[in-house]
């Protein structure tokens, strides 16, 4: 069952709760990847994009003595994890944020029992939930009992690539490398970015956000075979977008919702909860058909004059007065990214299987949208394809 | 190692208890029973009744009650919560003799009290995944409680039930939230 599945089933047992995928971890059936696989792959590979799963991918590599280079659009890794400092006196994720699994997953991502760090955990269980609807204020604080979710504390999770991946590969990447050619024809595949460098690898991994390639955004020769074209195309990657709010004082409560079935798409909640802080931080996590209401007016400012008007409502006015900050993270407008995170039709397995398929034995995938151990749209599901798809890759 | 040792006992005066009981009327009795919150949670309850007033009807073979009922319950989540309620509830309850021994239904109010340790947090060892550090807080708060219980007679003095509990916990203002119980057990008849 992948993270879409699993909100959906939620939702008809009538849990519509922003983020529950506290039992995706039990859905998960099969073990971690195997850790100590022995490559027998001799050769240089490219890693196209530096997010989880590309961070991921070179840290493994790194690892095994494989030679390899990351070349990322963007002008910091992290892709869809991203950090913003100084707006409280805790750092923000404006991207993924929730630890939607086991936090002993950290662990097993770094693989090296020789790290001898601890990650401060916050065991995520919001106290007080209220719905908005019919204009009326409800309180819902019984579904805290469904909720089984962990954040970092202190730390981030592009903080935690930060600290415990990128310093053993920052050499091995280059930013402001977008690419546009990825030609498999030859004996090694010929990889050209925008700027008309080229580089030559034995095996590529592509990491680039699915809706990168369904908008054909990399130019792939020979071109992908229809089938794969087809599944790729029953992907939607919706819009998505996240709203930060600093206040002078704290008037909401830990979770605010619309309406229970909007709960997995869009939620105000507490950013601040949990963590050693008195900042009154309120986050604005959204995605799907609510994001693209937001997206769709053009501008951060129209955006955050939207919330506002929408939080005035419902607190009588405190959002205006009581504000002192306001950010956004429109990842629809990120050139790079172009929405949230996969969701997935049906056919979940057999797609899947069809995307992961490489190209000429050379090209291959990975990220998110592509962990065929079922966690996708998450940054530990992110990360665990990449170890997924090198355990083949170095296989040979 | 705590633990262990209650759950032994309470099997063992599961054993003992109908070897005490005694068929001709539904007297005192005791109840141990899986304790759930929202069925998931899991627990065990203890509980038991004691008649304020009574009266038989229909020539002994049916008898009706005011009863006051203590119930003591555990229940937990892993690496999230343990909380403990003790509760006194109040209620009505119908009790008829069938051929197997005593079926009863009841109704009743409660107050109860509850405690829980919960787990805000804890460290995570990216050497081996293990947690440490576990930050532990207590709350506390009272809650109001209306319940519902069905039994059937198995045995002359042991009847399997069912009950089902809604309370609304008080912790603080802002903090009261509405919860369900789910119990499923035995009740042992003694003399
Ligand atoms: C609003 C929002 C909230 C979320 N919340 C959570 C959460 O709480 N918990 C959770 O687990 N997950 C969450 N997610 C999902 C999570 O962030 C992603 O699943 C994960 O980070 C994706 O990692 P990735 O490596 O697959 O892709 P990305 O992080 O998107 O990495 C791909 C990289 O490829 C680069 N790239 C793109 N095109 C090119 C090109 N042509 N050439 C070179 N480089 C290129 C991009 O710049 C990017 O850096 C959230 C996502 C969003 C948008």
């Amino acid at each position: 069952m992948n993270r879409s599945e699993f909100l959906k089933h939620s939702l008809t047992m009538g849990l519509g709760l922003p983020f529950l995928s506290s039992l995706l971890s039990a859905c998960n059936d099969q073990s971690l990847f195997g850790t100590d696989f022995q490559p027998s792959f001799k050769g240089k590979v490219l890693i196209i994009g530096a997010g989880a799963a590309g961070i991921t991918a070179g840290y493994i590599l790194q690892k095994h003595n494989v030679d390899f280079q990351i070349l990322e659009a963007n002008t910091d890794f992290g892709g869809r994890v991203k950090r913003l400092d100084g707006f409280a006196d805790f750092p923000i994720d404006l991207g993924g944020e929730w630890i939607h699994t086991d936090p002993a997953i950290l662990s097993d991502l770094i693989a090296d029992p020789s790290v001898q760090a601890n990650v401060d955990i916050i065991n995520y269980r919001p106290k007080t939930i209220s719905i908005w609807r019919n204009n009326k204020l409800r309180r819902m604080n019984f579904a805290s009992h469904f909720y089984r979710e962990y954040k970092f504390k202190r730390s981030t999770w592009y903080g935690f690539f930060e600290q415990f991946m990128v310093p053993s590969i920052a050499d091995k990447m280059e930013f402001e490398k977008v690419v546009t050619d990825i030609d498999y024809r030859g004996e090694q595949v010929r990889v050209t970015t925008e700027a008309g460098e080229t580089y030559l690898a034995d095996s590529v991994l592509v990491t680039v956000p699915i809706k990168m390639l369904q908008n054909e955004m990399i130019n792939f020769e020979p071109a992908w075979p229809q089938e794969k074209r087809d599944a790729l195309n029953t992907i939607d990657m919706p819009a998505g977008l996240k709203v930060f709010l600093s206040f002078s004082e704290r008037f909401y409560p830990d979770i605010l919702m619309e309406s229970l079935t909007s709960g997995t798409e869009k939620t105000f909640y507490d950013a601040a909860f949990g963590k050693d802080t008195n900042d009154a931080v309120l986050g604005l996590f959204t995605v799907g058909e609510p994001a693209k209401r937001y997206t769709d007016l053009g501008s951060d400012e129209l955006i955050i004059a939207a919330v506002l008007r929408e939080l005035d409502t419902i607190f009588d006015g405190k959002a205006s007065r009581f504000l002192q900050e306001a950010v956004v993270q429109n990842w629809s407008a990120e050139p790079y990214i172009q929405g949230s995170y996969s969701h997935y039709g049906s056919n979940f397995n057999s797609t899947m299987q069809i995307l992961l398929e490489p190209l000429g034995n050379k090209v291959y995938f990975a990220g998110e949208a592509l962990n065929e151990g079922g966690d996708t749209s998450t940054v530990h599901g992110a990360a665990e394809s990449a170890y997924r798809v090198l355990e083949k890759m170095l296989a040979g | 190692m705590q633990r262990k040792r209650i759950i032994f006992s309470l099997i063992l005066s599961l054993a003992v208890l109908p070897l005490m009981a005694q068929s001709s009327s539904p007297g005192k009795h005791l109840e141990v029973a899986y304790f759930g919150q929202f069925l998931v949670q899991p627990g065990l309850s203890i509980s038991s009744s004691i008649d304020i007033q009574s009266w038989a009807i229909t020539g002994g073979i049916a008898k009706r009650s005011l009863f006051v009922r203590p119930q003591f319950g555990y229940y937990f989540q892993a690496n999230s919560h343990q909380s403990y309620l003790a509760k006194l509830a109040f209620g009505y309850a119908v009790q008829k003799r069938k051929r197997r021994g005593w079926a009863h239904q009841s109704l009743s109010l409660g107050i109860g009290y509850q405690l829980s340790a919960i787990q805000e947090g804890f460290s995570v060892s990216l050497a081996d995944g293990s947690r440490s550090a576990r930050n532990r807080v207590y709350t506390s708060g009272w809650m109001p409680s209306i319940s519902y219980s069905q039994g059937v007679p198995i045995q002359p003095q042991l009847s399997g039930y069912y009950r089902l509990l809604i309370g609304q916990l008080f912790e603080n203002t802002e903090r009261t939230s509405a919860t369900l119980f789910a119990e499923m057990g035995l009740r042992f008849y003694f003399k």
